[in-house]
């Protein structure tokens, strides 16, 4: 198990400060798209800034990937 | 230490001294058990009603791909379930959440002592349906509220419950849930629950360490849950 730090930013910016275990960066991965559609379903409004991100990093703080949420106007 | 069941039962009705001693006698050779076991599972035929004396319990389902739905907590005074041995087999599993102590009680025992007392009869349908009233309000928890209420909703809940059974010393009572687990059932990751978590502490709403929960606002709490305690009947009827 390691810990993985998932940092939420629109606008603001809010910082994971004390992360989940989880088993690998499989689990983290899936747990972040599950976190991010969870903020999208129960905050949309935190869109308005266009684009809502997930950032997770490992217990090294090294950041790993990203997963985004973006309305394009056209 | 007053028998939880009674205390939980005189929410509803009065007890005369011969109903106590009836309930005293269910709670008679109880069994110490550990955290980690599960009291029955799923498909498994039930012959015992469980009295959960200290500790607490939940039901549970898992699903095929191993993902699991906390139903519902069991907490002192609780009896899973009065009349469970009508059914063939158990839709879902009891687990214990804590180290606990349980007293196992016969299908006789219990249809000797609804036969004897229609007070405690009575008692029990009521105690059943508090049950379904708390799995509506669970419902309705789970299907509209955001991950924050939720969570306060459900502080509440447990507020009352543990409150009814003289578990609660200030606001202080012990709260035997990793994040996984009341993420398991609010429908909510563990990052989301621990982010709503921090959230709290961050406001002073809450403080929880070592699965103690306390809750230092308890007026903005209810307001942020809406939270009405109505539905637990924890009152008697006017």
């Amino acid at each position: 198990m390691t810990r993985y730090f998932f940092d939420l930013t629109d606008g603001t910016h809010e910082r994971d400060n004390t992360g989940v275990e989880l088993a690998g960066v499989e689990d983290a991965t899936e747990e972040a798209i599950r976190f991010l559609g969870e903020v999208l379903k129960h905050e949309p409004e935190r869109l308005a800034a266009d684009s809502l991100r997930v950032d997770v990093s490992d217990d090294a703080r090294t950041r790993l990937f990203t997963i985004c949420a973006t309305i394009k106007h056209v | 230490m007053t028998n939880p069941l009674t205390l939980k039962l005189s929410s509803f009705t009065d007890l005369s001294s011969d109903d106590r001693a009836r309930l005293d006698a269910l709670a008679r050779n109880p069994t110490r058990m550990r955290g980690t076991r599960d009291l029955i599972r799923e498909g498994d035929r039930p012959e015992h009603v469980f009295l959960l004396l200290e500790g607490w319990g939940y039901r549970y389902k898992v699903l095929p791909d191993g993902r699991r739905q906390i139903i519902a907590y069991l907490l002192p005074g609780d009896l899973c379930d009065p009349h469970v041995f009508i059914l063939g087999k158990m839709d879902h599993s009891l687990g214990l959440l804590s180290d606990a102590l349980v007293a196992t009680i016969s299908k006789d025992e219990i249809l000797d002592l609804t036969a004897r007392s229609a007070t405690i009869a009575r008692a029990l349908w009521w105690s059943t349906l508090v049950d379904e009233a708390v799995l509506r309000h669970w419902l309705v928890n789970i299907g509209q509220r955001d991950a924050y209420d939720r969570i306060a909703h459900l502080f509440c809940e447990l507020w009352a419950r543990a409150s009814q059974v003289g578990l609660v010393r200030g606001d202080s009572f012990d709260l035997p849930l990793t994040q996984e687990q009341l993420g398991d059932t609010l429908g909510l990751t563990s990052v989301h629950t621990n982010r709503v978590l921090q959230r709290m502490r961050g406001e002073n709403l809450i403080r929880l360490e070592s699965k103690r929960l306390t809750i230092l606002d308890m007026a903005e709490m209810r307001r942020a849950a809406q939270f009405d305690a109505e539905y637990l009947h924890l009152h008697r009827r006017a």
